[in-house]
């Protein structure tokens, strides 16, 4: 069995790579000829009102991401630790970074907005490939979070509910 | 002897720090050039790189800085460099 040193120096070397992998993959996508849309003046009415839905939707994902997180903590630190489990941690865990990228995604969205309507070459379009990944990768991580930490939540608590039903009955005076 | 679960959830939250690093360094973009296409006559579809566009000609497109193969109508495609705060003329016929 590999000792706990060579397992955490791993475990870096790991997230150094997979870092790099995704450092990588930004560039790519940055660097790629793409459309950003047509150049204009100002923002019609129209376009004015796609940009507020568009930036409350992105406020609601990011909020409703760091709720999700902060109910994840609440209920990692108040599991009685006999129940703990790696099944419930890895849960746990898939939901942290499923959301981490959610809320990553939401903010490169909000970059590409900003990109967009920056002057001298101002445009607006909320399709373009410019801003379609980050807006797509922003719902679909944070619906993968959310889906772990219901697994995570259910089986922590049923497991719980399962262990109160054994203890025994405290008879009454 | 196994790493407490405590300290695997300390490790993901560093895999994360880790990442956001390399993430947010990348957000520079360069700025953007245009595309300015035009026919006669007016109203002619536009293709680029091969995908189809919605707009139609004339128009001012707004692209990152790259090579793009532009088509308008029945126009051969044209191969049009773009670099960063740049205006481009792509005319058909």
């Amino acid at each position: 069995m590999r000792s706990p040193i060579v397992r955490r120096i791993g475990f870096y070397i790991g997230a150094v790579v997979f870092g790099a992998l995704v450092w990588a993959g930004e560039v790519h996508m940055q660097n790629r000829p793409q459309v950003y849309g047509q150049s204009i003046s100002a923002l019609n009415p129209l376009q004015e009102k796609q940009l507020d839905a568009f930036l409350d939707m992105n406020r609601l994902l990011i909020t409703l991401g760091t709720t999700l997180l902060g109910a994840m903590g609440f209920l990692l630190a108040n599991r009685p630790k006999a129940l703990s489990s790696p099944r419930g941690l890895w849960g746990a865990s898939a939901s942290a970074l499923f959301v981490g990228f959610s809320m990553y995604y939401g903010y490169r969205a909000y970059e590409d907005i900003v990109l967009m309507l920056q002057p001298p070459y101002p445009s607006f379009d909320l399709t373009s490939s410019l801003i379609a990944w980050d807006r797509a990768a922003h719902f679909c991580t944070f619906v993968l979070g959310a889906f772990f930490f219901a697994d995570f939540a259910f089986h922590e608590l049923s497991k719980e509910e399962g262990e109160r039903d054994r203890l025994p009955e405290v008879p009454r005076p | 002897m196994t790493a407490c679960p405590k300290s695997r959830g300390l490790r993901i939250a560093l895999l994360l720090a880790l990442l956001s690093c390399p993430a947010w360094s990348s957000q520079s973009q360069a700025q953007p050039g245009q595309l300015h296409i035009t026919s006669v006559p007016q109203g002619e579809r536009i293709v680029i790189n091969d995908s189809p566009r919605t707009e139609v000609t004339d128009v001012t497109l707004v692209v990152s800085p790259g090579t793009y193969k532009v088509t308008v109508g029945n126009c051969s495609a044209q191969s049009v460099q773009v670099s960063s705060g740049e205006t481009k003329e792509v005319h058909c016929p």
